[in-house]
Formats: C-alpha cells, structure tokens, sequence
C-alpha cells in the first residue's frame, strides 16, 4: 500500500525512499522504500510504533539527514540534487521545524529564539522583531516574550517553538513528537493551534507523533511499520 | 625529619585511607576505574590541566638545585682543598702581616696528629696588586699576588696542560697567572709583566705558565699571579719570614672538610698562639651557605610567583571536575535514585580523582624538570658569558613536588567532589540545566555572615599587626558576604558590581588612604599576589554580573553585518548562561595576564630607569677610579693634562677616604665601612640625589652644603634602606635622623647625625668632607676619584676608564664607568623579571587548556541544540563561528581584564616601588600586545579542532537523543 506518488501537486515526494544506518558494527535498515506525496496546504501525521522510522522519514524529507536510495523532490526539486549550504538555506527560508519540547536554544528569551530564522535569512532586526512579536501573539505568548526558556512551561516552550516555525511563513513545517513531552490537555490546545495556523495559512503540515488523540486531528494518518508505509488514510473528523 | 619525608607521609596516609574507602567500596572503585578509561582523550586533557601545579613546584625546586649546584661547584672548584682561611686584623679591620713561624708550628702540631678535625695548613702571602704586560701595554690594576711555597701548598698547582708547576716555574723573575689574568691581560707565556705592589716598586716578571683553570689555578676566582713565597716576602713586600694568611684545610674530602669548619676552628683557636687578633673566614662554609641561601631564595621567589599560576591551574582542576560531573548528571542522577548516598557519589569522583591526581604527580614533576631545563637555557644566554650548566636535581626535590602537586591536586578534586555530588535528582535524569543561584537564600545568608565575620577578624588582626595582607584582604571579603547575605533581597548586580568597584578602589587605593588610615604597613612578596587575586576577583565579578550590559554592546556592533547577527547573538550568550563555567575561565586567563603584564612593566621600569638613575647615582660624573695605592692630587691632574686640555676630561674631583667601623644601631657588634669625604666645592654644587632627605632641608644641594659646612651631619648611601626589588647588599641599617657613631682607626669614637640617604648604592660610604675626614683621623686615603667627560671629544667613557687604568697602573688605579655599572645591575634585574615572565606565560596553558576542554565539553553537550540551530538554517560556517567567537568572547576579555589591571597595579607600583623618580610610565606595548596575540593565537588553534567537529556535526545526528 502506497501513497499516489505521480500526483504533480504534491510539494514533498518521496519515491523508494531507503536509509540505512551503518555504525560500523550493524547495519540498520531505518527505512526501506517509502513512498509518499504530501500536497500543498495539506496536514499530515505519521504514526506508528517506536523504531518504525517516523523520525528518519521526517528528518529525510526535511533535508536533515542524506537518503540512501530512492529520490525526495520538494517542490519537484531533487533533495540529493542540493549541497549542504543550499540545502541549509532552504530550510532557513521555506522550512520550519517544531521539535519535542526543550528544542529552543535555552540562552535566548522567547522573543530572541522566534526572530533567530528571520535573522538568519537576513531580515531587519527591527523587521524581524516585529514579526517575531506577531508569531507569538499567534500562539498566544506575546506577553512572555523576555522570558527564557527554563521560565516558560512545557506548552509554552512548545507554542515558541511554533511560533519560531512559522515566523518565516515556511511553506511546509515539520514536526517530530510536537507534543511528546506535554499533557494531554497541552497536546490538544497545540494541535488545535496547529489545525488552525494550517487552515488560517494554507501551509503544508508533516507531523510525527505516537499518539492517535494528536493523529486524528491531520487531514491524512500515514501508519508506518518496519521501515516501510503501512496504511494510509483519512481520519474520521472530530 | 625533612619536608620531602614529612609530605611522603602525608601522601601514603592519605592513600591508606582511599585505600580503606576503596576495600569498603569496590563498586564505586570499579566505577570510577572504568569512568577513567571511559574516553581516553578526555583523560589525557584531564591530566595534563592536573598536572600543572606539580610541573610548577617541581620546575622551580630542580632550577633551585641547579643553581644551588652551580655555586656550590665554584665554590668547590675555587677553594680546592682549603677550608678556612687565618689572618689577623688590626683595630680598624686592616689586613697585617705576621710570623711565618705561627703557619710551620700549626702545620706540626696538625701533622703531630693533635687535631683530628684538621688535615693540613700552608702558609700564603696574598696582596692587592696592579699588573701591566709589557707586550701589549695592557693593565690590569686589581689583581691578587699568591706567594705559595709549593711543597706546602693544599692544593697542587697544575699548568695549562694539568701537570704540577715545578719550583723553577715560580722562581726568580719566573711566575704563573691564571686564566682569569691572562683573559685581562691578553698575556702569554713569554709574556713579561710589571708588577707593582703596595711598595710601589716595580717587579718585572716573566710568564712561564697560565695555570689551569681550577683549585688553586681558580682560588676565589680572583685574577691571580703565582710567585715563590720567599720571593714575595723578600722583593715584593719587602717583609722576610712575615705572611698575612694560613690556609687550613679541614679534616675530610674537598667536598666534606665544610662540615666539620666550625670544630676546625675552635680546635684552631686552640693550636694558635696568643697576641694576634685572628680572623677566621670559613670560605668553603660560607661559599656552601651562600649556595644554600641563594637556591633558597630562587625557589622561593620562582614558587611565589608560580603560585598564580597554580591557583589558575586549581581554578581549572576544579573546571574540568564541576564540566565532568555536569556530562555524567543523568548517570549520577539514576545513580542517586537507586540509592546512592551524595557521599557516594563524592567518593567515586575521588577515587577517579586519586588515579588522575597519581597520573599528574607523577607525568607534572617530569614536565618540571624539562620547564627548568628551558629556563636554565634562557637563564644562562641571559646571564651571557655562556654560563654552563647541566641540569642538577636532588630525587627529594623531586619528591616533594611530586607529593605537594598530589596533595593540592586531590585536595581541589575533594572540594569539587563535593560540590557536584550535590544535584538534583529529578533535574539530573533529565539533564535540565540547574538554576543560577540555586542555593537556597538561608545558605547564601549563611556563607554571607560567616564571611563578614571571617573578614572582619582578618581586617583586626591586619590593623593590629599593621600588616598590608590583613588590611587589604579583610574588607574585601566584608563586602562580598553582604553581597552574598544580600543576595535574596536586592539585585546580586548591583552588590556584586559594588563590591567588585570596592575591591579594586581598595586593593589600588588611588586617593592614598591606606597611609593615611594605618600608617606604614609591613608587606612582602605576598602582596602581590593577594592584590593580583583580589583584583581579578574583583574584575571577573563585575564582568560576570555585567555581562548582558556588555554583551547588548557587542551585539549591537558585532551584528551590524547583518549575516553575522545571529551568530554574535547566539555565541555570546552561552557564557554567560553558565556563569560559574565562565567565571573560572577569566578568571584564570585574568590572573595570568594580570602576572606577566605586571612582571612587563616592572622590566619596563627597570629598563627605562638607566638614564636617569646614572644621572643621579653618579652625580654627573660618568666615571669613577678607585686607586690600591694613595695617588697624590698633584700627580693626577697632572698625569691628565693633556686630556683635559683637549677636552676629553671636564672635570676631576679628588676624594679622599678613610677605613672606620659603624657600630650598629643597639648592638654590641661594628660593621667595617669607608669615611668619604669630598672637596667642598664638589659638596657645594654636589649633584648626587637623595633617596630620602631630613625635613630640615628644602632641596638635596641645601643638605650637601650641610654636610660641606657642618662636622655634626652627613648622607650615607643607598644600601642602608635595603633593596625591594633586585638583590640587597650591605648588612648595616639606617633610619634617616640617626646619628652614626663611628670608630676611627685609632680607636675614638665620632658621631654624625644624618640627614640624607642617597639613592646611588655602589659605593657603601659615610659622605662627609674632606676636612671632617683629615680632622677626624690619622688614616687618610687619596685614592677615590670622581671623573666627569666631555662626550664631544670623540672617546667613549670605556676609552678613556682603559687609558686611565693605564696611565695610573703602578697605582692600582681601576676606573669604573657609571653607566656600565647602573646597566649590568638593571640589566640582572629587568632580565630576571623577563625570565619570570616567560616562566609564568607557562600558565597560559592552563588557561588555554581550560578553554580547549571548555569547547570540548560545549560542543558535546550542545549536540542537540547545534541540531536545532542547523535544522533552522545555520549553515556550517555559522556553527564554526559561534562556537570561534564565545571562545574568543572569554579568552579575549579575561586577556584584556588581565592586561587592564595588570597595567592599573602597574601604575600604584611605579609609585610605590619608587619608580617614577627614574622612570617614565612606559608601557612596553609590543610586548604586551605580541604577549595577548600570542595567548589569544594559540586559544583559537586549541579551540578551533573542537569547533570544527560541532560544525561538522549531521543536523539529524545531532538532532537524535543521546540519553
């Protein structure tokens, strides 16, 4: 089973995707050939059991990590086509990233850790400020702006995080376990605020989790399992 | 029982007792083993920071030894088989001549077997006397004639090729010189001298040999003509069957006989015969003692000023443990919640800390001996001359550095110990970073008041012992415990910063309120390094606490490129989220820098004190002749006439002397010194500076022209104050007002009050008037004279002293150049100061090293969050810079923190060590910026590796969780 990998809208298409760790004395097959095709605008979780290669699919399609077999195209761009450094920009310009919690760079305040992409892409200061405060008034934070991260709670540390994905408009945001580390109640308040960013925004959404309560909330579920994609489907609306 | 013994002890009781920790613990043992083989790389940087207090100690014991040794062998070398020398003074100290009967009966009774403490005796005629060879017209005024019989002599006395000279050598008109007079001389054997004694006769003599250059060849390293005994007391001194010396050698090896010289001496006092006055000088003893003092000192002053950088390397030691216990707190933390003890957790960091501190002793007191070894390198191409030496070592020199660097090693690890086992556990399991001041305010109350109180008992007992150390360190460590008792209820900013603004107001004084408040205080070496912490404290206090004011600076400039903003705002506030961390780190950096550019400046001043310090010392006269032999005004002016009317010579003052003892102040004992007296036009317009001057008089000529009018007042020179810095000579102290009671040479007694010391110390006198000298005494010398040049005339001052020296040889005349004399000592000095400097600059590695296992650690503990900043964009070369510039951000502000205060103390120093009278404040700004370039060069290449290795990092690895 697998995903339509000849749709000329998908924005990220993965075909055959393989990637093997090789740390010298095992070799371990992470994935072995996925297919996938995320469309624009749309939200998708990836399921599945630990070890099933949720996280190395994501950080392969993002660019974080090389592939080794198979082909990613992101906006019909080969992946492998792309050096480190336009890789690195690209991410810095069209893609954002949300991690478990404790992933802000814990010597800047919430404001400092928001504007950093922006910065790095070569923004204003003033500008970047600016669109900084808008993100976390977004995610409901601008009152915590000079605030570091071991001063904010763990949701809170996760809406900066998203509030730093999506202040350089990415086209597409990646997330790995975006509530692993939060409660429940936490968990549905970031989804819900991650449904609506997506609806508000028409971004593109690719998000790991383990926990079927955050799944259900995507447009599409991609279970995964040894490596490979199991199912693929539409969750029943909440 | 000695102190290598002593230390020895302690060492194996303290690993008795980890060894019984151990035996109770085998698990914590077994843990800490394997933590130690667990990253070999890291044990091997671990070591090399552990091992500098030990390199240190031991570098400066083994220079001492071979120092000690050096001597040690001259004097060996130069005395041979003689132990003790016999003369007999009359009252006023003066060397006089006596039966050689005394000598033959002593060496009978010695070979009659009745002292056992005595080997042998031989009777020696040694005078003063000038020497000209006639083959090249070359003078040499000072050297000494040996009169030695040779089937008595102590010592054999070899020729050039080592075989014994033969009575025919040193008969007749036939004499040996040594090495030291031929170098003089540039003579030959062949080579016909003139010798001219104190009878003013010349002898005209032929070389047969140049002795060989050791034993008697060497006797006391003075420049040496051997001549038959008979011949000297017959023709040469015109006094038959008289010596003026015995040289005894004592019973034992030439190695041993120092030994026993006491009980030589009082069995000598025994054997002698009574009406003499005997003088016995103990030269091996003393030559040995000498040997003995001066390593002492050496070590000293080389482990004083080491101990800067061993509190830096302390400050590191406890780095590298706090950076290991914060890489293993989630395995500490596990550890803890299974039922580990805190105590068991400070004993497995000690028990890894006993194997490290094993592994530093032993590898740091190796290192030691390959530090001593370059700087005896340094040492002796300074010293020039090219010095010889071989690096000499006792294994208990060895032994202590190793123990004391073990000692102070485990002792740190102990504390550090302690201080990592308290975590957490819920906050070390998941490895979240502890809050700055964690500690609960009941605690920094605590610490707070105990450290008021602690300061306030150590500022009593500075102010009642009117010691500096007290006074200096008590109200500092009053205002940090209000900062710390504070800490809860006002911004730590503000009293921190406060305090730190006190420390370095307090510990400079710059309004002079310390002589104000406690009058004169004691201090010594000490001080400088309490001042050197205290200052540095203070700096790294406020920069800490300041930091987000400078680092908003920073920002703003650094990331005006706008591509380089993010990385100037992430590289800089990583250090100062880990303040301890950072702390430390300037904190060493500082305290090194603060030393060498200290040590710079005081060369500096040394250097740049030559020109006006020969002005002053000298007077205005750029030479000085002092003749063995009285030379008659007349005879000189008109011996230079012709210099003078060409031009050459500006001006002559003829002096005159007088041997006198002193009799120190409240004692019962006399110290030999010289009466000067000067012409009174020379005292009227006399130009020689005063250190210190009676309030009696406006200006030092008004004091001179005291001196030349009023018989009840005189200056005496320098020596008298002691020395601060550079070597001290003279045992008589003087405080200005005293009055002086002086013992002429036919026994009365005269007292001068005075009422100025002079800065000049090469010439130890009593300066009055020539009247008062001629007046006062019956033994008047006309052999000092003062000699002024015209620069103009196309000779230099070394031309015209080697023209004089000639002109005047039959009277002994040597003529010393001022300026030559001024430079060599502040030559000595500014390149000892140097030599310390480039033995401290050796600390900079602990300091760099601090920063390359700082990076290390960053780097390894920052894995994920280098991931993040990647998967965000940062490129590469981003990543390389932040990590390049948060090193550079620390190392360069501990280095420029260093050099700022360093040049802050520098400024006091020029004043108080009394500098700015012959100095300019010349900051040697090549040195100093090659000395920060070279620091801050060599911090990058050590932090760069590292660096590198994060920027290389997969974003996905470093993403992935290690725990």
């Amino acid at each position: 089973m697998g995903a339509d990998v000849t749709g000329t809208d998908a924005i990220v298409l993965a075909k055959e995707v393989k990637k093997t760790y090789d740390t010298g004395k095992v070799k371990v097959d992470a994935l072995r050939g996925v297919n996938l095709a995320v469309k624009e605008g749309e939200m998708i979780a990836v399921m599945g059991p630990s070890g099933c290669g949720k996280t190395t699919l994501l950080n392969c399609l993002s660019g974080l990590d090389d592939i080794t077999g198979g082909e990613i195209f992101i906006r019909g761009t080969r992946l492998s086509d792309m050096d480190d450094r336009t890789r690195t920009s690209y991410r810095a310009e069209k893609i954002g990233f949300i991690f478990q919690a404790y992933n802000l760079l814990p010597v800047l305040t919430s404001a400092e850790n928001v504007e950093l992409p922006l910065l790095i892409s070569g923004t204003p200061p003033k500008e970047a400020r600016k669109k900084a405060m808008e993100a976390l008034k977004a995610v409901g934070l601008e009152e915590w702006q000079n605030h570091k991260p071991s001063e904010l709670s763990g949701g809170q540390q996760q809406r900066v995080t998203i509030a730093r994905s999506l202040v350089n408009k990415p086209e597409i945001v990646f997330g790995d376990e975006p509530t692993g580390n939060l409660d429940s109640e936490s968990s549905k308040e970031i989804m819900v605020l991650l449904r609506d960013l997506n609806k508000q925004n028409r971004q593109t959404f690719v998000i790991v989790t383990h926990d079927y309560n955050v799944g259900k909330l995507a447009d599409r579920i991609v279970m995964m399992r040894d490596g490979k994609v199991e199912k693929d489907f539409a969750p029943q609306p909440f | 029982m000695n102190s290598a013994t002593q230390l020895l002890l302690i060492v194996l009781l303290v690993l008795a007792v980890v060894g019984v920790l151990v035996l109770r613990r085998r698990t914590l043992a077994k843990m800490a083993v394997r933590n130690v083989w667990r990253k070999r790389k890291f044990t091997v940087i671990i070591t090399a920071g552990l091992l500098i207090a030990t390199a240190m100690i031991s570098g400066s014991l083994v220079m001492a030894d071979t120092l000690s040794y050096l001597i040690k062998k001259d004097t060996f070398d130069s005395t041979g088989a003689v132990d003790i020398v016999i003369s007999v003074k009359d009252n006023t100290s003066r060397d006089v001549y006596f039966d050689q009967s005394v000598a033959t009966n002593l060496m009978v009774a010695i070979a009659g077997g009745n002292a056992n403490y005595l080997d042998g005796a031989a009777p020696a005629v040694r005078e003063s006397v000038s020497v000209l060879d006639q083959a090249n017209g070359l003078p040499y005024p000072s050297a000494t004639i040996f009169g030695v019989n040779l089937s008595q002599s102590l010592d054999p006395l070899l020729d050039e090729n080592g075989n014994p000279v033969t009575p025919d050598d040193i008969s007749g008109r036939n004499v040996v010189i040594n090495q030291g007079l031929a170098d003089e001389l540039n003579a030959n054997p062949g080579d016909t001298i003139e010798i001219i004694g104190p009878t003013n006769v010349p002898e005209f003599a032929v070389v047969s040999h140049v002795a060989y250059n050791s034993g008697l060849g060497r006797w006391q390293n003075e420049k040496l003509v051997f001549v038959d005994l008979s011949y000297v007391q017959n023709d040469v001194m015109l006094q038959p069957n008289d010596i003026n010396r015995i040289d005894v050698s004592a019973a034992g090896s030439i190695d041993e006989g120092y030994l026993v010289s006491d009980q030589a001496v009082t069995q000598l006092k025994g054997l002698l015969p009574p009406g003499y006055d005997y003088v016995f000088d103990e030269v091996k003893k003393d030559g040995v003692d000498a040997a003995k003092s001066t390593a002492d000192q050496i070590s000293q002053l080389f482990i004083i000023m080491s101990s800067f950088t061993i509190i830096a390397g302390i400050a590191l030691i406890i780095n590298i443990f706090v950076m290991l216990a914060e890489e293993r707190k989630p395995e500490m933390g596990i550890s803890r919640a299974i039922g580990m003890q805190r105590g068991d957790l400070t004993q497995t960091f000690l028990f890894e800390g006993v194997v490290y501190a094993l592994f530093a002793a032993a590898i740091g007191s190796i290192v030691g001996l390959a530090i001593a070894g370059v700087m005896m390198g340094l040492f002796s191409s300074v010293a020039g001359g090219g010095l010889a030496f071989t690096l000499h070592f006792e294994p208990s020199s060895i032994l202590v550095a190793a123990c004391a660097g073990f000692l102070i090693t485990l002792l740190t690890i102990v504390v550090a110990s302690w201080r990592v086992s308290k975590l957490n556990i819920v906050r070390a399991i998941r490895d979240i970073p502890e809050p700055i001041l964690a500690k609960s305010g009941r605690k920094y109350l605590v610490t707070g008041v105990l450290s008021i109180a602690l300061g306030l008992l150590i500022f009593a007992s500075g102010i009642s012992s009117k010691q500096a150390a007290g006074i200096y360190a008590g109200p500092s460590l009053i205002l940090l415990g209000i900062s710390m008792a504070l800490v809860k209820n006002v911004n730590p900013r503000w009293t921190f910063t406060v305090s730190g603004m006190f420390i370095i107001w307090w510990t400079l004084d710059p309004t002079n309120l310390h002589p104000y408040l406690f009058g004169a205080l004691k201090s010594g070496m000490e001080m400088f390094i309490l001042t050197g912490i205290l200052l540095v404290i203070a700096g790294v206090l406020i920069a800490v606490f300041n930091s987000d004011l400078l680092l908003g600076g920073l920002v703003r400039t650094g990331g005006k490129k706008r591509s380089l903003l993010p990385v100037f705002r992430v590289a800089i506030s990583y250090p100062m989220n880990k303040r301890f961390r950072t702390g430390l780190s300037l904190f060493i950096f500082a305290l090194i820098m603060f030393t060498v550019t200290v040590l710079a400046m005081i060369a500096s001043f040394e250097r740049e004190s030559v020109d006006a310090m020969t002005q002053q010392f000298s007077g205005g006269f750029e030479l000085m002749g002092i003749s063995i032999r009285d030379i008659p005004t007349n005879a000189f002016s008109a011996q230079v006439q012709d210099l003078t009317d060409s031009g050459v010579i500006s001006r002559v003052e003829p002096s005159v002397t007088a041997p006198i003892a002193i009799i120190k102040n409240g004692a019962n004992e006399t110290v030999p010194y010289m009466l000067l007296g000067m012409s009174q036009s020379m005292l009227e317009q006399n130009a020689f500076s005063l250190l210190m001057r009676s309030s009696d008089y406006a200006s030092d000529s008004e004091a001179w022209n005291a001196v030349a009018h009023d018989p009840g007042v005189a200056v005496i020179d320098g020596t008298v104050r002691g020395q601060t810095y550079g070597p001290s000579s003279g045992t008589l102290r003087v405080d200005l007002g005293q009055t002086l009671t002086m013992v002429m040479s036919d026994g009365h007694q005269v007292h001068v009050k005075v009422i100025g010391i002079m800065d000049q110390t090469m010439n130890m006198a009593v300066f009055t008037s020539s009247d008062f000298v001629k007046n006062n005494t019956y033994v008047v010398q006309q052999n000092l004279f003062y000699i002024a040049t015209a620069h103009q005339s196309g000779w230099t001052d070394d031309e015209v002293a080697k023209e004089l020296e000639k002109r005047f040889v039959t009277y002994g005349l040597r003529v010393y150049v001022s300026r030559d004399t001024i430079q060599s000592y502040m030559g000595i000095v500014s390149s000892t100061m140097q030599l310390m400097e480039i033995f401290l600059g050796m600390g900079l590695v602990v300091g760099i090293s601090g920063l390359g296992i700082i990076t290390i650690r960053s780097v390894a503990e920052r894995r994920q969050e280098i991931g993040v900043m990647r998967a965000i964009g940062f490129q590469r070369r981003m990543i390389l810079g932040t990590f390049m510039l948060e090193t550079s951000y620390v190392s360069l502000l501990g280095i420029v923190m260093g050099v700022l205060l360093g040049l802050a103390l520098s400024y006091r120093l020029y004043d108080w060590g009394g500098f700015s009278k012959y100095s300019a404040f010349v900051i040697p700004w090549v040195d100093l910026l090659m000395l920060v370039a070279i620091a801050f060069l060599i911090t990058l290449a050590a932090t760069l590796p590292p660096s590198r290795g994060a920027a290389k990092l997969a974003p996905a690895e470093a993403l992935r969780r290690v725990d």
